[in-house]
């Protein structure tokens, strides 16, 4: 022995001590997003092979002390992939849910407000109209109701296309978002892969992009392969978005109907993007507000021509042929009373043979809200269809984002079991590091004080 | 499991989250009184809430149009009330006349009272209902009934035949009109060979002044048939205005039916609501109360 137990000493008080920094490393991040708790890995150290003989009889091994062999980064890249797919799936679905509640909002049925409430006025006016043929007051009021009707359809469709526009800014900066993350983590990549050549361990590195990785697939939905620097590829729809050190980035174009359409830059070929957030943007932008908005000017279509036609078989309070009751043609974005009409309410259609008592006109107008004018549906349920179209949408988001969330929810507390600090653990470590470390440092107190007995106490007989 | 701090912190966030979104919901329900705020609250209770609504105001509608034939009715009918005791009058004075002993200032008396009678009898045909003339079919803004200016016959109506009808019920239709030119038999066109009631009035005014007794008596029997004409035709009208009132009632009850059916479809029921919102309450405070207590243990507290 002698001083070669210093020498073993040194490495374990070096190992505690490195595992002690690990540990204040721990708690100092603590709660910081993203970081996966470390652990130190400690081996024995090469031991000497037969180095001393006593009485002829070799002592096999002797050992050497501690090494600290790596910092161990503590995470499944199984449950990684796990989030990754549910955060796309939240991603979409949340996206989808925000918009759908806003157009909930927007239509504010079961309020007084409502388009429901002010298509029955309309209908009631008419009715009014009916029961007092040749009165004023009662043309002044239908004009009233269908103007109101009128604004409402309007702002309805105006919302809608508003939203629209609004969805796709979003797109927009949500791709110049994933550009600058696939930036971020293409020199993440270079850094870890500098960090590999030299023989570190990158853990914080890791940590880093991962979390990046993590934001990228809420955006949309990727592929990852290769935990390395130079080997990580991360790519969506099948082309690589990062490659290494590599990026290739997306950019929005201007696509036939006014809306952004996204596409890869190196090539200007359409991007596909399977799922995430993007998804559901590009869902909600193309195919859920489009198709409410078709259904709107279906709807309104309909109302238009079949009360213009309605109107046309009339006469006004003059006694003479009525024109058409709403600007004709029209659809949900810009409805509105004849203009003709709204100067002289006189001028609408209660008569149907120019007596000023005759009230054929207003019954029939009246009673239209009771014909199935569209597919086999009279205005007010097919309107009613409609509100329930999106009140069964709204609620399917809202569910799905619920699920999704949830299940997202689960899987980072696995996450954060498996990789989460625990400061009681942590404590119990620092005391053990503590222990082990005043017990090395006993140790060279113990061998320096065998030394000095033989250095100092031997060879002195006779002194 | 290996359980970490984060973990404990995030439950409690999330149970604190979802014990507040919960009270917050049973709060809306018991402040407001609604179980649905919104289509996706409850589909097909919303779909059939904004068919009640709906199915509601229609009904309204139909009562205010029933209100206003009834009352156009009734006032029909006390002009045909007066119209009636006219013609019971210009009975009288044919009754009285039909003696030889009528003095010159008798029949000057009959035939002023009568060319009075005619007057009236043209103002009742003339009766206005919100500013419309109520008995000129649906020439409803000018009058039914003007002097001849000397012609005969010295009365002519220039209204049409038209039967006004309005809605009062889902597929209900009431006639809310009768025209004075049924009612005063003009141009004969309800008792043929009867001369209409101005003319048989003119006629009766001549044959007084002519003191032609024979064909006074003769003239009674028009008089009769004139005056059970508007008779029947008021019984019409007091059978429609029954029917209105049984229509009135039924459109009352039916409102009460929908209007209890939407309360039952979007209303909370109002106990339940506010025993929910107690019991979310206790969960609230609990979910507090845990977490204070969670997260205020460490083993940093009992470590020197």
């Amino acid at each position: 022995m002698g001083f070669f137990g210093l020498q073993v000493g040194f490495s374990a008080l070096r190992a505690q001590q490195y595992a002690m920094d690990v540990t204040s490393h721990n708690i100092a991040n603590a709660n910081t997003e993203g970081y996966r708790r470390q652990q130190p890995v400690f081996i024995p150290g090469n031991p000497l092979l037969g180095a001393f003989t006593l009485n002829g009889i070799g002592i096999p091994q002797l050992g050497t002390g501690v090494l600290v062999q790596t910092v161990r980064r503590m995470q499944s890249d199984y449950i990684e992939g796990q989030i990754r797919m549910g955060a796309q799936e939240l991603g979409t679905w949340s996206a989808r849910n925000q918009a759908l509640q806003q157009v909930e909002t927007m239509l504010s049925e079961l309020s007084d407000n409502s388009l429901s409430n002010l298509m029955d006025e309309f209908w009631n006016s008419w009715q009014e109209l009916a029961a007092s043929p040749e009165s004023f007051p009662a043309r002044l009021a239908v004009v009233e109701a269908a103007s109101s009707l009128s604004d409402r359809i309007r702002t309805l469709y105006h919302d809608l296309r508003s939203l629209q526009r609004e969805t796709d800014q979003t797109i927009i900066s949500e791709v110049k978002r994933v550009n600058q993350i696939a930036h971020e983590i293409a020199s993440l990549n270079e850094q870890i892969t500098r960090s590999l050549a030299g023989g570190y361990q990158p853990n914080d590195l890791l940590d880093r992009r991962d979390m990046l990785i993590e934001e990228l697939s809420q955006i949309a939905r990727i592929q990852v392969h290769g935990a390395g620097g130079a080997d990580c590829i991360i790519s969506i729809g099948g082309k690589a978005l990062v490659q290494g050190n590599m990026v290739t980035e997306l950019s929005t174009v201007e696509g036939p109907n006014g809306w952004s359409q996204i596409a890869w830059t190196d090539n200007s070929s359409p991007a596909t993007i399977p799922g995430g957030e993007l998804k559901g943007l590009l869902d909600i932008r193309d195919t859920v507000l489009e198709g409410y908005i078709l259904k709107l000017n279906d709807l309104t279509q309909t109302l238009v021509s079949n009360v213009n036609a309605v109107h046309n078989t009339g006469y006004d309070l003059n006694g003479n042929n009525a024109g058409d009751f709403f600007v004709p043609g029209s659809d949900a974005s810009n409805i509105a009373v004849d203009p003709t009409i709204l100067a002289s309410p006189s001028l609408v259609a209660a008569s149907g043979n120019g007596a000023p008592g005759d009230n054929t006109c207003a019954r029939t107008m009246a009673d239209l809200r009771n014909v199935p004018l569209l597919n086999g549906q009279t205005i007010d349920s097919a309107y009613g269809t409609f509100v329930a179209l999106i009140g069964s949408d709204v609620r399917e988001a809202r569910t799905r984002a619920a699920v999704h969330e949830l299940s997202l929810k689960q899987l980072k507390n696995q996450r954060e079991s498996i990789s989460g600090v625990s400061l009681d653990e942590e404590m119990v470590n620092m005391l053990k590091f503590q222990q082990a470390y005043n017990a090395a440092a006993r140790i060279i107190t113990v061998v320096d004080e065998m030394i000095s007995t033989l250095i100092n106490q031997t060879g002195i007989v006779g002194r | 499991m290996r359980v970490t701090q984060g973990m404990l912190c995030g439950r409690v966030i999330d149970n604190l989250m979802g014990s507040s979104e919960r009270l917050i919901e049973a709060q809306n329900r018991a402040s407001s009184g609604k179980r649905i705020t919104a289509p996706s609250d409850d589909i097909t209770g919303a779909s059939k809430a904004i068919r009640l609504r709906s199915v509601i105001a229609n009904l309204k509608q139909f009562q205010r149009n029933a209100d206003l034939v009834q009352s156009q009715l009734t006032i029909t009918s006390s002009a045909l009330d007066s119209i009636v005791s006219s013609l019971r009058t210009v009975r009288n004075i044919a009754v009285s006349s039909g003696n030889a002993a009528l003095t010159e200032a008798g029949k000057a008396a009959a035939v002023s009272q009568l060319e009075q009678i005619a007057n009236e009898i043209a103002a009742s045909a003339n009766t206005q209902h919100l500013g419309k003339y109520i008995l000129g079919g649906s020439q409803t803004t000018k009058q039914p009934i003007i002097p001849n200016a000397g012609g005969t016959p010295p009365y002519i109506y220039q209204g049409d035949q038209a039967q006004i009808t309005i809605q009062v019920a889902p597929s209900t239709y009431v006639t809310t009109n009768v025209t004075a030119y049924t009612v005063l038999n003009m141009e004969s066109s309800v008792l043929p060979g009867v001369n209409d009631v101005f003319s048989t009035i003119d006629a009766l005014r001549n044959q007084i002044e002519a003191g032609d007794v024979q064909a006074i008596s003769g003239l009674i029997s028009d008089i009769d048939a004139l005056l059970s004409n508007v008779t029947a035709i008021r019984s019409q009208v007091g059978a429609r205005l029954s029917r209105l009132e049984t229509i009135t009632t039924t459109l009352g009850d039916s409102e009460t039916t929908f209007k209890d059916l939407l309360s039952k479809t979007e209303d909370a029921d109002l106990a339940q609501a506010v025993i929910e919102l107690r019991t979310r309450e206790n969960a609230y405070q609990a979910a507090i109360a845990t977490a204070s207590r969670l997260l205020e243990i460490s083993l940093a507290e009992y470590l020197r």
